[in-house]
């Protein structure tokens, strides 16, 4: 029996909560971003369907947001809001899947397959389910239904807002083969750069190579392409549970020559690693390093701990031996990563003659506690920049156990 | 060396003493009891070198002299044999003792006693005196808490200070603190501290007897040794050197919140729970709510359990996390009907006391846990 794959995808979704708790902006280009001061530094967080219009995207410095809209109303972002919004809505999610795998704040996989029976056709419960939001938390959302994640995701993109686009099984590929391959998930500028030469500007291009010559460009990687611009995706929705390993991983738009730079790029990946590993309620016992180098080749590394930790300052220490000891400084890096394994139950007994270590402990959980509050990328400790966005792609991994299996 | 005594005295007395012989050694003579006749009677010692033991017995000599036999075969031998005389003689040519009843004729090879390490009859020192059934509870209150890692040897004794007629008594293994203060006969302004091996005092504990007799202490003038007679048994142990943390500073000056309960009750309920956590390092969570306390363990692989146990409880809700193994080690011999437990926090110390007394109280540091 195909699957059903619901991608959800809330529209706008930081400037729809701004509006709909501030009514004057109701109808008003609104981006949301930084401190909501457009002459300092940072960037676009969300931008309102009338600000887009202008050509305002997410990740866009602001001030470059002014130049393009004049009136634009800059909003500082309270992400505690965001949350709040986005746990109502996640509430009703519920309601039509027991399978619901968050991607972030405002997006969200649902598992419908064999639900028809009780709840009807897939395309009356998209409808039931846009509408149910709209009526009790005020919020437009998007959806795409198909056989697999991928196409639902891709869907879901097509016709914001308010989109809802059918899949059917079997027609996934005539369905991606028109769209350009910016359109493709995890196909970022510098991979369509590399396919511009070989003709490939649509997904259909793409399913055309031969899957030895994307193996061959791009490895393991080059194989998944292949798979996806086929719309092939057999990953299953996974409700969130306990993480086998955590990592997170970005990869340059151009590649990086620059030691300190990587070095302060890793070490906030991996200070955002350990903000989830506490989030979940867990410590590690293996800290690890990933690196790719031009063209694709990738190595990766680990350190095992002493005892496990969720500590930043024992993290970093750890994820510094590796760079010292494996970061090969003259050649061009494409992507780096940190993460963790071997996770376990946080049980981390204090010391009475000791006091430090319940300090730092508790230094952690305020910047937690702040990132929560003001956004991931909110505060850093000192040894790393904060990482621009606009440079790099960030993916979050987080495996789950059922991955494993 | 010729005797006889009963053999029921003889197996109680090897009992005392061979609470001393090494178990692991690399000097075979450390495995032996040392058997010397003495004024009055045989007197019985062993000796791990950290710590000795000496009990004299009520025996009938003939013929004086001593041989150390392997303290496992004869008390093995003494303790299973019927309740009558028994004749010792040793044969000074071949270092082998004779045991000989109405039934028996055995013969054990012995080691010489000029081989045996000195365990000294006494020390020359400060002396003061403590009541039997005090110093037996103020050991079993402490021992608990000192370390057994030999890495920081100085934690794997117990801290005892001498003050006037007063004695403090402390030990901690980094996550747990026990302190007992009790009375002691001493020379006015006397003061001293030491640091006793745990395992010494525990030994002690054992010999101790309730009653009001009082045991006459002695600190060696070297400050290297300590020595215990109580009756006819003495004990002797070596100091351990080096200095003690400081840790009057970790003992919370106040509480903001408290909780008063019934110990058995918490100790049953703390067993009952800690039964889900013993894979997960023995973690018992405590929250207050409401004026409720509830226990909870869980270990995502095994399951959980939940209770709620009946107390008071004052001030600001709260969520800790402990080691249960340290918790049921004080409940456990706390004594008191009640217990009173003081908490300022998930990664403060809690103190936990005896309701109704002030000579007591017991450092407990949590364990940082997700809530």
């Amino acid at each position: 029996m195909a699957r059903v794959v619901m991608h959800v995808d809330l529209d706008a979704f930081y400037a729809s909560v701004e509006q709909l708790r501030r009514p004057e902006l109701r109808g008003k280009p609104v981006i949301v971003g930084g401190s909501g001061v457009p002459g300092e530094r940072g960037v676009v967080a969300a931008a309102s369907y009338e600000a887009r219009v202008f050509g305002v995207r997410s990740a866009m410095p602001l001030a470059r947001a002014r130049r393009l809209c004049r009136e634009g109303i800059f909003v500082p972002c309270d992400f505690k809001a965001y949350r709040d919004a986005s746990e109502q809505v996640f509430q009703i999610l519920h309601g039509y899947s027991p399978l619901v795998e968050p991607m972030s704040l405002d997006e969200a996989y649902l598992d419908l397959t064999g639900s028809q029976a009780l709840m009807g056709q897939p395309e009356p419960v998209a409808v039931r389910l846009r509408d149910e939001v709209k009526r009790s938390c005020g919020l437009d959302l998007s959806i795409g239904i198909a056989t697999c994640k991928l196409v639902a995701k891709v869907a879901s993109e097509l016709r914001k807002p308010r989109g809802l686009v059918v899949v059917n099984a079997g027609g996934e590929a005539a369905f991606l083969r028109p769209l350009p391959i910016s359109k493709l998930p995890g196909c970022g500028p510098s991979t369509i750069r590399r396919l511009e030469p070989l003709g490939v500007g649509t997904i259909g291009d793409l399913a055309a190579l031969p899957e030895l010559l994307l193996g061959e460009l791009f490895g393991q990687y080059g194989r998944l392409l292949h798979a996806h611009a086929r719309g092939i995706d057999p990953s299953p929705v996974m409700p969130p549970g306990d993480p086998k390993s955590i990592s997170r991983e970005v990869t340059f738009d151009q590649d990086v020559l620059d030691p300190p730079r990587l070095r302060e790029t890793a070490l906030a990946l991996l200070q955002d690693v350990g903000h989830s590993l506490r989030g979940h309620g867990l410590a590690a016992r293996t800290v690890a390093m990933k690196i790719r180098y031009y063209p694709f080749e990738t190595h990766s590394c680990q350190a095992t701990l002493t005892y496990p930790s969720d500590r930043d300052d024992e993290l970093t220490q750890a994820f510094t031996r590796l760079l010292d000891e494996h970061l090969d400084q003259s050649r061009p890096v494409r992507l780096i990563g940190a993460g963790v394994s071997n996770l376990e139950a946080r049980a981390v007994q204090l010391s009475l003659l000791e006091s430090r270590a319940a300090e730092r402990a508790a230094l952690d959980d305020r910047l937690d506690a702040l990132r929560e509050r003001y956004g991931e990328q909110a505060i850093f400790r000192g040894t790393s920049n904060r990482p621009q966005q606009k440079d790099f792609r960030r993916d979050d991994i987080d495996h789950l156990a059922a991955e494993r299996k | 060396m010729r005797l006889t005594c009963s053999a029921g005295v003889l197996g109680q007395g090897l009992h005392v003493v061979s609470r001393a012989v090494s178990s692991r050694t690399t000097l075979p003579i450390l495995n032996n009891v040392l058997m010397q006749t003495a004024d009055n009677g045989l007197q019985l010692t062993a000796t791990n070198l950290e710590i000795g033991i000496r009990q004299t017995i009520p025996a009938q000599v003939q013929e004086e002299g001593g041989i150390t036999v392997p303290a496992r075969l004869l008390t093995d031998f003494v303790t299973s044999h019927p309740e009558e005389p028994l004749t010792m003689s040793l044969d000074k040519k071949t270092q082998s003792l004779s045991l000989k009843s109405a039934r028996f004729d055995a013969t054990i090879r012995g080691i010489d006693p000029a081989d045996f390490p000195p365990v000294p009859a006494g020390v020359d020192g400060r002396k003061v005196k403590v009541d039997q059934t005090g110093l037996r509870e103020a050991i079993e209150q402490t021992v608990i808490a000192a370390s057994t890692d030999e890495g920081r040897p100085v934690l794997t004794g117990v801290y005892v200070q001498l003050n006037g007629g007063k004695a403090t008594l402390a030990a901690t293994d980094g996550h747990r603190l026990a302190v007992k203060t009790l009375a002691v006969e001493a020379e006015a302004g006397e003061t001293d501290t030491i640091v006793v091996p745990a395992r010494a005092l525990t030994e002690l504990g054992r010999i101790l007897k309730t009653g009001e007799e009082r045991i006459d202490v002695t600190v060696g003038a070297q400050k290297n040794q300590v020595f215990f007679k109580t009756g006819d048994v003495e004990l002797m142990s070596r100091l351990i050197e080096g200095t003690y943390p400081n840790y009057q500073q970790v003992i919370p000056a106040q509480s903001t919140t408290t909780i008063t309960t019934k110990t058995q009750d918490l100790l049953f309920t703390t067993k009952m729970v800690s039964l889900f956590s013993k894979d997960a390092a023995n973690v018992i969570k405590f929250k207050t709510e409401g004026g409720k306390l509830t226990l909870t363990a869980n270990t995502s692989e095994v399951g959980q359990n939940v209770a709620g146990v009946d107390a008071k409880i004052d001030g600001q809700d709260l969520q800790v996390a402990f080691n249960s193994k340290y918790l049921l080690d004080v409940l456990a011999i706390l004594g008191t009907e009640e217990v009173q437990l003081g908490f300022t926090g998930p990664l403060n110390p809690g103190i936990i006391r005896p309701v109704g007394k002030d000579d007591y109280l017991y450092i407990i540091m949590p364990v940082r846990v997700a809530m």
